[in-house]
């Protein structure tokens, strides 16, 4: 039976071979084991042995071919076999040639990551400097790597002896010591000994929004600074911690301590770590007392300022990776404490607030805890009561609580009013450029809706059933507002779209509870 | 060392030679009481005398043609073409006549002579006395091309062709005439066919001759601003052609200009520019740029004469397109 | 001076001497030996001979491409010239030149020259040397009819006449300059006219006579050693050949030129030999004999020599 010659895989890195020179020629007799082909490799050349009996029926890459590994380079078929057998066999090894091909084209079209954004290169020709191709060529570079910076985008030296740097560049070496070390055996110590869980939970912002602005719009009356969420979310956790003691905590091998006082670790940021300065006694301080607070340790800690003891005796932590758009992750715990909470980015998303569609500044609060310490629900609990005083925080910081909604519109976001305006000015727009159009359109419609044997108001019924079954949104818009005027309710108006779900299905429900629904709303209430 | 002209230096060169040598005689249109036209030969006619010192008729035929029988029969004449573009007149002399006897005669001969010639535009004598033709003469083998850029070499390389067994075209830009420059003092001399690096720079090469080595060494500075170090390669000779110091400056630097007054079609830079291609194509980083002046008669007017003269901003422009 | 008989003898063999080498040049021409052009001078030999008779060792000789004459006259070894002719290693230049380019440097001869006219400077040059050196020399330019409208001439005669350079200008005119005859390329009989223009003697001799030729060179030379300055003597000749070997002379008469046949410089001198009893027709043969021996020998030396190597092609372009 006729078998395939494969490039053979050489060597641990090879991942293709040059055929140097093929030894037998076509049709010559081979054994298996005697000498075939040369292979050149990135190293050396090798001699692939014949792996069959019979006779080299076909060579499918000639000399001087650049081969992926595990593809076929030739057949070799038994000594008198039916061509009719053989033949499937080199087509199918010609095909998986030239499909490697197209593999490799398409490894070269790949970009390497672009330290500058630039615009994809469409075609692969590619001006270069002869002084560029000779160093490209001795350091055996594929210059399709290579970005050109020369005129014209021509690849220069400079572009191919930077490319060469980058390819031989080791990476920077941070060795694990100083602020770098204690990170890393602190976080490995935690990741090893703690059974961390982390519980996730998405907060609405509407209110703390509110909050924050009203506070600062007072303090900055009064001369103070401005308080951040990390300020408002300190003294929320505080709170919610003395709720919940058992997350106040620390863990040991042996024991759980539980602590009486919120002693308050705020995560900082360094140019080159992390540093976790201790807010004491948090739960004792008001809102501007903490933020002051927070404020000075941080600015502390980046100068290099902070107390020992401001390091030490934290019982919680928080960490706030918000500012760089992070929404959840899973911190890890700062030991030996119980537990940590990440603060994510705040992030405008549409709410089902009481049935309506509402833009809603959400966030997303990820507990990290200690399992050993704390379960799962208690854990839930907490969080759920931070969660709690966050959406409804006025009561707390002793402010005037708002009714904030903010509706998306609804049914697809198009608003009822809106499209009624639209197609009542369309009409006027009408009367006066083809005047005929509209008197015509409107001796249609008037007898059409005059009361007669059906009331107004069965018509405009009908017409809105007529409305939701065709996709109308302007009909839907014009009809539902007509038959509330002509005295339909809300049951009735559903009631005809009703009939027209029962033709159109889900399309027309789909209208239905949208549109239709929101023209209810909108028009019921003028 | 003292600083002097450009004029005094090729003046003082040949003072020196006709002192050294009595085989060295000069002969030329308005080259004795008159002291040359431009005051080159000034004072020669008072040292030398009428037999060594020559006025001859407007006669540039004659006056190559003898000089090239006088070198043949043993004597070292050095000949004024008052402007190159009379070299056309001569011309059978110069490239028939003097290059060829040696080849011709199987090496029996020799022609040591040196013609001197004002090439070169800037002073408004238009078509027919402004020209820089030396991609002619260098064309020829059996010629040899000089065309110094400072004083010093001026002497140098004067003394050097005076002394050569060759006939040498030596070629003076007339607006470098009052260019002062230190000359070493006494007796010295500068090899033929030594390229001079005038200015050193990493980032690009100037092949420039004569005036347009003033004009680069100018946009060098310029460059230099902006963090472009350019290096300045005067030839001083095309023929022979220091080809190993304009290849080794651009397997430094990867990058080639070349400029000349001369006319860009068919000029010596595209010589020197395909010599590097062919020599030197692996040092290129990119395309070789030519300045040179544009294809057409050189003009009277001013602001004509100043548009076609090549310049510091084509150089600057040129080297700033390839870096 | 009047010619000696020892040296009228030896001069009439030079002339036999050029005769025969050009009528075997013809041979080698047309066996296709010879590259290139080839323009001989049989029918002139009086006037090479009878000027270069009264040349010395200082003196300088510019010649023309119809130069094989004026060489073998001045004492040009013919060995050396086929040998050049043939393109050999061992001709005058090396194979360099060729008939067109023969030069002899020991000889003061400025060589042969392709281009029309271009001698009279060079002349001047090399008079203006002698001058220089004061060594007594003066230089000869050979040129033709044809070369004589060439302001290489003018520019040459002006300023030898100005510098009273000890030069002797011989216009061979031989009638034809290429294919134009004399009356059509120039408005003048006499190539001496212009002499005047320049201040200096011009007279015209007959070219074929020998004694006139060198009674008019004798003079010039004279007056030019004396620092009385140049001469421009016009020796009226005729080229048996074509201007070039292969040239079929279409411009030119059977007739004219069977007339001129007849004007045979050789035979003149040797009646001359015979009358004075010089010479004895067996003698006469003898002398023809030696003179064929010597130029078979020449030919001989010329086609056993060797091609020039080509590594010898890049030499001699400058002096080191």
């Amino acid at each position: 039976m006729a078998v395939k010659v494969l490039m053979p895989k050489l060597g641990l890195t090879m991942k293709k071979g040059k055929i140097a020179k093929w030894l037998k020629k076509e049709g010559e007799e081979v054994t298996k084991g005697e000498d075939l082909v040369e292979i050149i490799t990135e190293k050396i050349t090798n001699v692939m042995e014949a792996p069959a009996n019979g006779i080299l029926y076909k060579i499918l890459a000639e000399k001087g071919k650049n081969v992926p590994i595990i593809v076929p380079i030739a057949v070799i078929a038994d000594s008198g076999e039916d061509e009719k057998e053989i033949q499937p066999v080199v087509e199918e090894a010609q095909a998986e040639l030239v499909g490697s091909e197209v593999e490799e084209t398409k490894k070269v079209d790949k970009q390497p990551v672009q330290k500058e954004v630039q615009p994809v290169r469409l075609d692969n020709e590619r001006k270069i400097s002869p002084r560029a191709a000779r160093l490209a060529e001795e350091k055996e570079i594929d210059i399709d790597y290579i970005d050109g910076t020369g005129p014209n985008g021509r690849v220069t030296e400079k572009d191919v002896k930077n490319y060469v740097e980058e390819l031989e560049k080791q990476p920077e070496e941070i060795p694990f010591e100083g602020m770098r070390g204690i990170i890393a055996e602190r976080m490995s110590e935690s990741s090893r000994n703690s059974a961390r869980v982390t519980i996730m939970q998405e907060v609405d912002f509407t209110n703390l929004q509110d909050l924050r602005e009203q506070l600062n719009n007072t303090f900055q009356e009064q001369g103070n600074d401005k308080v951040s969420y990390t300020d408002l979310l300190a003294v929320v956790v505080a709170k919610a911690l003395k709720e919940h003691p058992i997350m106040n905590s620390r863990v040991s091998a042996d024991k759980i301590e539980i602590f009486d006082s919120v002693n308050l670790g705020i995560a900082v940021a360094l140019d080159d770590g992390l540093i976790v300065p201790v807010v004491h006694q948090a739960h004792r301080m008001s809102l501007i007392h903490i933020s002051e607070k927070i404020k000075s340790v941080a600015e502390r800690a980046r100068s290099g300022e902070l107390d020992s003891e401001e390091l030490q005796g934290g019982t919680f932590t928080i960490t706030n990776l918000g500012m760089f758009g992070a929404e959840g992750f899973t911190p890890i715990i700062n030991p030996p404490e119980t537990a940590i909470l990440g603060i994510g980015t705040i992030v405008e998303k549409p709410v089902l607030k009481e049935g309506t569609l509402e833009r809603r500044p959400r966030m997303t609060l990820s507990l990290s805890i200690d399992h050993r310490a704390v379960d799962g629900a208690p854990a839930a609990r907490f969080l759920s009561r931070v969660r709690e005083l966050l959406e409804n925080p006025h009561p707390l910081f002793r402010m005037e609580e708002p009714n904030i909604s903010r509706p998306l519109a609804a049914g697809g976001g198009k608003d009822p009013h809106k499209l009624m305006q639209d197609f009542v000015g369309g009409i006027e727009w009408l009367s006066e450029e083809a005047p005929d159009m509209a008197v015509g359109f409107n001796s249609l419609m008037a007898p059409a809706f005059a009361e007669g044997e059906l009331s107004t108001k069965d018509k405009e019924l009908i017409a809105i059933a007529l409305s939701v079954y065709i996709k109308c949104e302007y009909c839907i818009s014009h009809h539902v507002h007509n038959a509330i005027a002509a005295g339909a309710e809300a049951d009735e108006v559903l009631e005809a779209s009703g009939v027209a779900i029962a033709f159109g299905g889900g399309p027309a429900m789909a209208y239905t509870v949208t549109l239709v629904k929101e023209c209810i709303k909108a028009f019921s209430a003028d | 060392m003292p600083e002097i002209t450009f004029l005094e230096a090729i003046n003082s060169a040949l003072k020196e030679e006709m002192r050294k040598d009595p085989n060295v005689f000069i002969l030329g249109e308005d080259v004795g009481i008159f002291g040359g036209c431009f005051g080159v030969t000034q004072g020669l006619l008072d040292e030398f005398g009428p037999e060594r010192v020559l006025d001859t008729p407007i006669t540039e035929t004659a006056i190559i043609g003898a000089s090239v029988g006088a070198a043949a029969a043993g004597l070292r004449p050095v000949p004024e073409i008052m402007f190159m573009d009379f070299l056309g007149v001569c011309l059978d002399e110069v490239f028939n006549q003097a290059a060829k006897m040696r080849y011709m005669f199987g090496g029996k001969a020799k022609i040591p002579m040196t013609i001197r010639t004002a090439c070169g535009a800037g002073l408004g004598a238009a078509a027919q006395h402004s020209q820089s033709l030396e991609a002619w003469i260098a064309h020829i083998p059996g010629l040899k091309v000089v065309m110094p850029s400072t004083p010093a070499d001026a002497k140098g390389l004067l003394i050097s062709s005076i002394r050569d067994d060759n006939p040498v075209v030596f070629i003076e830009h007339k607006m470098m005439y009052g260019i002062s420059g230190s000359v070493p003092e006494g007796e010295y001399s500068i090899p033929l066919g030594k390229a001079d690096i005038k200015r050193e720079g990493k980032d690009a090469t100037v092949v420039a001759t004569a005036m347009m080595v003033h004009k680069a060494l100018a946009a060098a500075e310029t460059l230099a601003e902006e963090g472009i170090e350019i290096e300045v390669v005067d030839p001083r000779c095309l023929q022979p052609l220091d080809k190993e110091t304009i290849l080794h400056s651009v397997e430094k630097t990867g990058r080639l200009v070349v400029i000349h007054e001369a006319v860009k079609i068919g000029g010596v830079g595209g010589e020197i520019a395909a010599m590097v291609v062919e020599e030197g194509f692996d040092y290129l980083d990119a395309p070789i740029k030519r300045i040179g002046a544009p294809f057409t008669p050189i003009p009277f007017a001013s602001n004509l004469e100043n548009a076609y003269l090549p310049g510091e901003e084509d150089i600057v422009a040129a080297v700033k397109s390839l870096v | 001076m009047t010619l000696s008989k020892e040296k009228l003898l030896e001069l009439y063999k030079k002339m036999i001497t050029i005769r025969l080498f050009e009528e075997h040049a013809v041979e080698l021409f047309a066996n296709g030996e010879i590259p290139g052009f080839v323009h001989l001078y049989i029918g002139e030999e009086a006037t090479a001979v009878g000027v270069t008779a009264i040349l010395g060792d200082n003196d300088y000789i510019a010649s023309t491409h119809r130069g094989h004459g004026h060489l073998i006259a001045r004492g040009g070894d013919v060995k050396l010239m086929y040998a050049e002719l043939l393109g050999r290693k061992t001709g005058y230049c090396k194979g360099k030149g060729g008939s067109m380019h023969i030069a002899d440097m020991t000889l003061g001869f400025l060589g042969a020259n392709g281009i029309v006219g271009a001698g009279p400077p060079l002349a001047a040059g090399a008079a203006f040397a002698n001058k220089y050196r004061k060594d007594n020399g003066v230089a000869v330019c050979f040129f033709g009819d044809g070369a004589s409208n060439r302001g290489t001439l003018h520019e040459a005669l002006n300023l030898a006449s100005i510098w009273k350079l000890p030069a002797v200008f011989i216009c061979e005119n031989n009638m034809y300059g290429i294919s134009m005859n004399q009356e059509y390329h120039q408005n003048i009989k006499d190539v001496a006219d212009r002499a005047s223009a320049y201040g200096i003697p011009g007279i015209s001799v007959d070219g074929n006579d020998l004694f006139a030729v060198f009674e008019a060179a004798e003079e010039a030379v004279k007056r030019a050693r004396q620092g009385d300055g140049p001469t421009l003597i016009e020796c009226k000749t005729y080229r048996w050949r074509g201007h070039f070997e292969g040239d079929p002379t279409v411009y030119r008469s059977e007739q004219e030129v069977e007339t001129w046949k007849k004007k045979d410089p050789i035979p003149r001198v040797k009646k001359r030999l015979l009358d004075l009893g010089v010479l004895t027709e067996q003698e006469d043969q003898a002398v023809w004999d030696e003179i064929r021996k010597e130029i078979q020998a020449g030919i001989d030396f010329a086609k056993s020599s060797p091609l020039p190597d080509e590594s010898e092609l890049l030499e001699d372009v400058y002096c080191d």
